[in-house]
């Protein structure tokens, strides 16, 4: 199966049939099985669009992030980014990539060293990728550091002393300093409050229409992937079970999971989730996952068939995708 | 006002820091009739957790200081009271705590069902020393056990008995919040706070745990302090909620009233942070301010757009634009 881009624009990164099985071990270090993190997942992102990821914990988001970015390496699969195969290259020819394809971590605070100054922090990565003089690169940062709303001074303090919605400033000006095309936001707005996420939200949507910015947004905060995406990919235990425009699946989910996912999210002015909320149980364990669609077993539609055969992400009309083989008879 | 279950007033709490002291509650009112949920949301930072912490008795001794204000508990002043009387009736008992983290809250090295029964020993047990008890003690263990099991039922745990055998860790988050309700609603208590018991969890599991406390504490008649930054959470299970910013509470409203019509500007702007499907970003201009020498007067003028020279000044008086309705603004007509 091959997801094909469905419009005119280009595509910036295509991945097909991407893998990441981490082993399990016992006691005695022996392989005893393999955690399917992400398994055969397809996917092409356009230039310029944002694309979600959402899924609960736990579902391979982060994974399938860093897998692209090099920080894994996939099982098996392909990843093409900008015409040319990135999985599997060496250190030094992903250095050369990783100036165009860029990511942020969950926590800016912990992956910024606590030793050094935001200045240095900011240098770093152009000291490594470019030749630039000292006051060019100087230079540079300054730019920066103006397009992310953060005041020169902040360049003598440590990360310890800026707010959370700071330290992602900086995460963000530190990435955007090597001019990437792609960037993988990864949980960017976990952990900061609403008055602040509004801000960096507004930051990251003004930085791409400045930079040309492709985003490849992981969140599992469905309210705030509604607002920002273009497009969706909903992920369940390491697949894709749907693919689509935002809107679209928003307004008709076609797949159960994304279904429960949905209505899950509590919508002030509307009804309450909590009284008609009828996803029971919880994922099961990744390591020992069910036969067939990994879903059935806490899919009020499901049959004898959803034990049998593997669901594939198949398009149904348009721009939409699904993995459920019932998805035609039950929902459309 | 009816006769309240809990009522804080004017309770002013103090840290002493490296910096200075800080004025992390600054009158703070909050009451709370039987059977009530009340949620009480607010930014990190804006003393939800130490108000919370209060009423059960358990701030840092050596570094908070109350100096001011009352806790009144079924008609007793909890602050007056000696601090090995709350921990005996109160504490643990009439007001039972759900924390944030279920994790970090669980003893890694014992199963779960020796911390529930550690409780209900602590808890129930008369002292019984002599040889002659043995078997009266062990009736009262398996009277325990049953209990135990039918409170893990009606948290919905699936296979309550394999689960007692269970160290924490082996348990996912979800269930693991199951059962620190069901540790809090074992004493039978007539209060319960619950700290962002959803925070850390995925939204299809809040939305199971969020459904489950209201349901139990509908039946139970059980009133709860429902302590969030997710005012979407909030609307879900609150009869009432109060909305505090930097250690004062801004507004308190029943929760159609809340989210229909505020009033007071912090409410109105954080409302109007939240994602929504028009695309309104608006977020709040400037920062939470310090707690060490924070802005006089109403403590949100700086980033408000309505402040006046009043609100400099002066802390702005308790209005009641109606009868469930309380917010401190000089201001509240302006969004009529």
């Amino acid at each position: 199966m091959k997801v094909k881009k469905t419009d005119g624009s280009d595509t910036i990164l295509e991945i097909n049939e991407l893998s990441k099985w981490f082993p399990i071990t016992n006691a005695w270090n022996r392989k005893t099985g393999d955690l399917k993190a992400i398994d055969g997942v397809s996917l092409a992102v356009n230039k310029g669009e944002i694309l979600g990821v959402v899924g609960e914990s736990g579902c391979g988001k982060s994974t399938l992030g860093k897998t692209i970015m090099g920080i894994h390496k996939p099982s098996s699969g392909s990843i093409n980014f900008e015409g040319g195969e990135v999985a599997g290259l060496n250190p030094s020819q992903s250095r050369k990539l990783r100036k165009r394809l860029q990511y942020t971590y969950q926590d800016p605070g912990s992956s910024l060293d606590p030793r050094w100054k935001i200045g240095r922090s900011l240098d770093e990565p152009l000291k490594i990728h470019t030749d630039l003089s000292k006051e060019e690169r100087f230079e540079r940062v300054r730019e920066i550091l103006d397009a992310v709303n953060l005041p020169e001074m902040h360049l003598e303090l440590y990360p310890h002393e800026i707010s959370g919605g700071q330290q992602r400033r900086v995460g963000l000006a530190r990435i955007l300093t090597l001019h990437p095309s792609l960037v993988i936001l990864d949980e960017p707005t976990s952990g900061l409050d609403v008055s602040v996420q509004a801000t960096i939200l507004k930051l990251f949507l003004d930085l791409k229409k400045k930079f040309d910015l492709t985003y490849i947004f992981i969140s599992h905060d469905l309210s705030v992937v509604r607002m920002m995406c273009d497009r969706i990919a909903v992920m369940y235990l390491g697949k894709i079970v749907e693919l689509g425009p935002t809107e679209a699946v928003f307004k008709s989910p076609r797949h159960p999971y994304t279904q429960s996912l949905l209505s899950a999210i509590p919508e002030i002015g509307g009804g309450r989730v909590t009284e008609n909320f009828w996803l029971e149980g919880e994922p099961p364990d990744p390591s020992r996952l069910p036969s067939g669609c990994s879903f059935r077993t806490r899919c009020p539609f499901q049959t004898q068939q959803c034990a049998l055969e593997q669901p594939t992400l198949v398009n149904r009309a348009g721009d939409r995708w699904d993995a459920c083989i019932q998805s035609r008879k039950t929902f459309s | 006002m009816g006769d309240a279950l809990l009522s804080v007033e004017n309770l002013h709490v103090s840290f002493s820091t490296e910096n200075g002291v800080a004025e992390v509650l600054d009158g703070v009112n909050l009451s709370i009739q039987t059977g009530e949920i009340v949620g009480l949301v607010g930014e990190s930072g804006c003393g939800k957790t130490t108000l919370a912490r209060s009423i059960l008795g358990i701030l840092p001794k050596n570094s908070a200081k109350i100096s001011d204000g009352s806790i009144v508990f079924d008609h007793q002043n909890l602050l007056d009271m000696q601090e090995q009387d709350v921990a005996r009736d109160i504490r643990g008992r009439l007001i039972t705590f759900i924390p944030q983290d279920p994790f970090s809250s669980f003893n890694p090295v014992f199963t779960i069902g020796a911390q529930i029964m550690d409780l209900m020993k602590w808890k129930y047990s008369k002292q019984q020393s002599s040889w002659f008890a043995l078997r009266a003690r062990k009736a009262e263990r398996e009277n325990h056990f049953r209990r135990v099991l039918e409170l893990l039922q009606t948290v919905q745990l699936p296979d309550p008995e394999g689960i007692l055998r269970k160290y924490p860790h082996e348990v996912s988050g979800g269930q693991r919040q199951r059962i620190m309700i069901a540790m809090a609603l074992l004493p039978e208590p007539r209060l319960i706070i619950a700290d962002e018991p959803t925070t850390a969890l995925d939204v299809t599991i809040q939305a199971q745990i969020l459904k489950l406390l209201k349901r139990l504490a509908r039946e139970r008649n059980v009133s709860v302090i429902f302590t969030t930054h997710d005012l979407g959470a909030a609307y879900e299970i609150c009869d009432r909620v109060t909305v505090m910013y930097a250690g004062q509470e801004a507004e308190s409203a029943s929760v159609d009233k809340f989210f229909e019509k505020p009033r007071h500007p912090y409410t109105k702007s954080l409302l109007g942070s939240l994602p929504s499907k028009s695309g309104g970003l608006k977020g709040i201009p400037g920062q939470i301010p310090a707690l060490i020498n924070p802005p006089s007067g109403c403590r949100f003028h700086p980033r408000c757009s309505l402040a006046s020279e009043d609100c400099i000044t002066r802390r702005p008086q308790v209005n009641w634009p109606s009868d469930d309705h309380m917010v401190r603004c000089y201001h509240p007509k302006i969004y009529d």
